[in-house]
């Protein structure tokens, strides 16, 4: 097969605050075959979007330089000696890009047609009546329903998924030869994930273009890329074919990312992270899966397996008698809420939005409708569904941050929507939420000692400044974060370590139930696992129930003893997190969003 | 050793939030240097209104719009004059047989003059010697340009900085309490901003002004104060509806944090940076806007100067030919302003944790 993108020693830098330069891209080289899917595979910062960015020319003209040194040939062209003229008839035309965010890549002023047939206009000398009538075809072709009409609408008229097929039908407009997908999926629920993933697919093989697809999901990888290049810091760490990395994985860090996604099958006690596969204890190939399971409540034979010498947590300097004495801690707490009265408990909670229409029109819409759970003690209960099927109203309704609703909220006897707001603000301490964003959650003019200090001012926890620093530096160590990190700023950490400075802000009121809605949503993949454990670990110290709100299945699977799961503000079905993927019979919903998981078969083999 | 680092811990949290910002000041050259230009600005308003300095700034030291020294005395002025008092003899107009009184004088004087004995000796005896040239020249009556605008800073920087702070502080309140409280606070305090947007500004100055029913540097202050609020309203305002439905408000809430900390110390921190770049706009518009009242009369009475009033000696200067004035006032207005901006821009980055 012909190569159609050739980067070979790519460096990129970037100017830092102080005027230094950084690289970001170091010495990255691959190769993309005409009409061939190659993935590129990292975590944030590891270079993969800067890489895309420079080949289309997209890099910040200040600041960024790629270095002398590096180059990018494009059907033999050496891209980076065009001038700019040449590249802008390059880039449109034989290379296009579709990105993560189609809402903010659509131009919110212009109607979804005009977009495409601009393109059309700029690159293949069209009228606007020919490229408009192309622009129709287009829409068809993406699979756009009603493309006449889709045509004048506006961006913001279309939902996501539909903008996204109009990003794409903008990208393939001129029959491009290489199309670079940038995390095209990753803003998009999983059902319509897919749709979009058999799109590109399909189209890729009418067009015969070149597919180059970026992404973070070693899910969606394995089910449409060819060729796989896993980057991490800027550096190229294995690639090869798709099923060869996927499966057998020679670098220690792809191994690890495989291994620490919560897996679909089985529960072990701890995921991996990716320290323990690059941490200096571990070999390579020394280390196994770890293959203890976690024990569910009431459940415990059913997931009894064969427990293998742990030599990951050996590596890590952790002794198995801790392990399996946490363990049991976890168990009984696991089994004593079945004796008792259930903690939470909703009955028929509804809440209706009035969404004005016209000039003194209402049209209501009902974001929660006649939802019922219980949840008990140190129990974790799931709720999955796509975007606007009501979970996070629900959890934010719990809290009382949107109000009123209609039905009722027990929280151990007491009914929440009686309380008034003196007594509500005593009951805050007892419910407590961690919000999706942890880059938006932390005030960002507070360092972490007022964050973590703060409610305990306001609930009156410790008798003095020095007592409540006392308690904020033991809720550091709680959750697994330097102590000299006190003074610093929330935009100082990484995203992981920003959950958990969120977590201890809620730890430092000792809740019993801990609502968290899309906590880990927003981490890369080794990030999660090592918050999911640290969810775990904390639960099981100190016996909290988790509302654990996500549209991920995988995760919530992992973390729930029990799961709801929810379309359109009704909950469609609730059951056992572990019956959902016994392949048994399902409501018509949960069935769709189980097939639309990606990477089912990578899942089921690790 | 954990309870070392324990205690270093307390101690840099200890570390005031100002101590940090004032550290990152230090290191933006551009920030000390403006700040170095303010303090100056500041040290000499001080001094004058103690009456170190500029205290004899109304003292004629000069012939009357006499240059600056770098420019050299204006030969040509000397000369212009003289010529127009040049005796014209042969041409002498027969008045229609008018006898005109003071002919005799006149003509001694022109005599004197064309004598060459020097310029306007005789009508000024008893004043001292008035030079030439001054360092930035001088006015129509000879005073030095130089103490003026120094003088003038006093009122300008002040009105500037205290009406400026007013309207950012009304400003601010008020548009934090629409933009978070929303509702019916939100619709009374929007119909308070429809009023005074929609009375012609000018209007409006005289307004307050009659109700006022006084002149003097505090008056311009909070008429300048209370009719400039509005701009900063809208912008916080809308910065409030912004930040009101972010996930760390919500936090906050969640936590318990009541209204006022959730609006003061939550949200305030953070909009900041709009309510700092305000405040140095403000105070650049409002020197300018005192010019405005000098020239309506609301202004200093005439015997305070101010830049305002300079400036509005200047036009007429300018029709004849001196720059001087305008210039050095422009550029003591310039340089203050700019280095106001910057001081704002630069303390906004270091309050902002958030470098870019």
């Amino acid at each position: 097969m012909k190569t159609l993108l050739d980067i070979s020693q790519l460096r990129v830098s970037f100017r830092d605050e102080a005027g230094a330069w950084r690289e970001a891209v170091r010495g990255v080289s691959f190769t993309v075959p005409e009409s061939g899917v190659v993935a590129l595979v990292g975590e944030s910062g590891s270079g993969k979007s800067v890489s895309s960015l420079a080949v289309m020319g997209l890099l910040p003209s200040r600041g960024s330089r790629i270095e002398a040194g590096s180059s990018i040939r494009f059907a033999g062209q050496d891209v980076l000696a065009l001038t700019p003229r040449q590249r802008r008839q390059l880039c449109g035309a034989d290379i296009s890009m579709v990105f993560q965010e189609p809402m903010s890549s659509l131009n919110p002023v212009f109607r979804a047609g005009d977009q495409v047939a601009e393109m059309l206009r700029l690159h293949e000398g069209m009228t606007q009546s020919q490229a408009l009538e192309r622009a129709r075809a287009l829409f068809e072709e993406v699979g756009l329903p009603n493309p006449g009409q889709k045509l004048r609408s506006y961006p913001h008229g279309l939902s996501g998924g539909q903008q996204q097929r109009v990003m794409i039908a903008m990208a393939i407009a001129c029959k491009p030869k290489l199309l670079i997908a940038d995390e095209p999926t990753t803003a998009l629920d999983v059902t319509i994930q897919r749709q979009i993933l058999d799109l590109l697919a399909d189209l890729r093989s009418r067009y015969h273009m070149a597919l180059l697809f970026i992404t973070h999901d070693l899910g969606v990888v394995s089910d449409i890329a060819e060729h796989v290049v896993v980057m991490r810091d800027g550096q190229v760490r294995e690639q090869g074919p798709a099923s060869e990395v996927l499966s057998a994985p020679k670098d220690a860090y792809t191994q690890a990312l495989l291994a620490c996604r919560p897996p679909l099958q089985g529960r072990p006690l701890r995921l991996p992270q990716v320290e323990d596969f690059l941490g200096p204890g571990a070999a390579a190939g020394a280390v196994s899966p770890p293959t203890q399971e976690r024990v569910e409540g009431g459940r415990f034979d059913a997931y009894q397996q064969d427990i293998q010498p742990k030599r990951l947590y050996e590596a890590k300097g952790l002794r198995e008698e801790n392990l399996t004495a946490s363990h049991a801690k976890s168990e009984s707490l696991l089994q004593a809420p079945l004796l008792q009265a259930p903690l939470l408990q909703v009955v028929e909670l509804s809440k209706t939005f009035q969404i004005r229409q016209g000039l003194f029109g209402f049209k209501s819409f009902e974001a929660l409708k006649n939802v019922s759970f219980s949840l008990n003690r140190g129990e974790t209960l799931g709720v999955v569904g796509e975007s606007g099927c009501g979970k996070t109203t629900l959890g934010l309704s719990l809290m009382r941050l949107q109000a009123p609703f209609g039905g009722k909220v027990v929280f151990d006897g007491i009914d929440l929507a009686a309380l008034s707001e003196t007594q509500w603000q005593a009951m805050r301490r007892r419910i407590q939420i961690v919000f999706q964003n942890p880059y938006a959650s932390l005030n960002p003019r507070f360092t972490v000692a007022q964050i973590l200090t703060e409610p305990m001012h306001i609930h009156g926890i410790g008798r003095n400044e020095r007592e409540r620093l006392d308690r904020a530096i033991e809720l550091m160590s709680q959750v697994g974060l330097p102590v000299d990190a006190l003074n610093r700023y929330p935009h100082e950490f990484s995203g992981g370590q920003r959950q958990r400075i969120a977590i201890a802000r809620c730890l430092a009121l000792e809740p019993e139930l801990l609502i968290l809605d899309e906590s880990v949503s927003a981490l890369d993949v080794s990030v999660q696992a090592q918050v999911l454990n640290l969810l775990k670990d904390l639960q099981s110290k100190m016996g909290m129930a988790y509302l654990f709100i996500s549209h991920d299945l995988a995760v919530v699977r992992y973390l729930s003893n029990r799961i709801l799961v929810m379309n359109a503000g009704e909950v469609v079905e609730e059951g056992a997190a572990d019956s959902l993927f016994d392949g048994g019979k399902h409501h018509r919903y949960t069935e769709r969003l189980l097939a639309s998981i990606p990477g089912r078969q990578i899942q089921g083999s690790s | 050793m954990e309870s070392t680092r324990m205690e270093s811990a307390r101690m840099d949290s200890a570390r005031s939030l100002s101590a940090i910002a004032w550290g990152r000041l230090r290191r933006n050259r551009v920030g000390v240097v403006s700040l170095v230009v303010v303090a100056l600005f500041l040290l000499a308003l001080l001094a004058s209104a103690c009456g170190l300095i500029a205290q004899d700034w109304d003292r004629q030291y000069a012939l009357s719009f006499a240059p600056p020294t770098f420019m050299g005395a204006s030969q040509q002025a000397l000369q212009e004059e003289s010529s127009a008092w040049a005796p014209d003899t042969g041409t002498q107009l027969d008045m229609y047989g008018l006898h005109d009184p003071l002919q005799p004088v006149l003509d001694q004087l022109r005599i004197q003059q064309a004598q060459g004995s020097g310029s306007f000796k005789g009508a000024n005896e008893n004043t001292p010697e008035r030079s030439a040239t001054l360092v930035l020249g001088a006015d129509k009556w000879g005073r030095s340009i130089a103490l003026k605008v120094m003088k003038g800073a006093e009122t300008s920087v002040l009105v500037g900085i205290a009406s400026a702070l007013l309207a950012t502080a009304i400003g601010t309140l008020f548009g934090a309490f629409a933009g978070y409280l929303g509702g019916w606070v939100d619709a009374l305090i929007e119909w308070l901003y429809g009023v005074f947007t929609a009375i012609p500004y000018l209007l409006l100055v005289f307004a307050i002004a009659a109700v006022l029913q006084q002149k003097g540097v505090f008056t311009i202050i909070l008429i300048l104060g209370l009719t400039g609020w509005t701009g900063v309203y809208r912008l916080i305002r809308a910065e409030y509806l912004k930040h009101k439905v972010r996930e760390y408000v919500l936090a906050a809430e969640a936590i318990g944090a009541s209204h006022t900390r959730r609006m003061f110390v939550h949200i305030l921190p953070n909009v900041s940076h709009v309510i700092l770049v305000q405040l140095s706009q403000q105070v650049v518009n409002f020197i300018k806007a005192e010019v405005i009242l000098s020239f309506l009369g609301f202004g200093v009475p005439v015997d305070v100067v101010s830049w305002g009033s300079i400036l509005n000696e200047t036009p007429n200067e300018l029709i004849l030919g001196y720059g001087w004035q305008l210039i050095t006032c422009g550029l003591a207005m310039a340089i203050l302003v700019t280095a106001f901006a910057m001081l704002t821009d630069a303390l906004r980055d270091a309050l902002d944790p958030r470098l870019k």
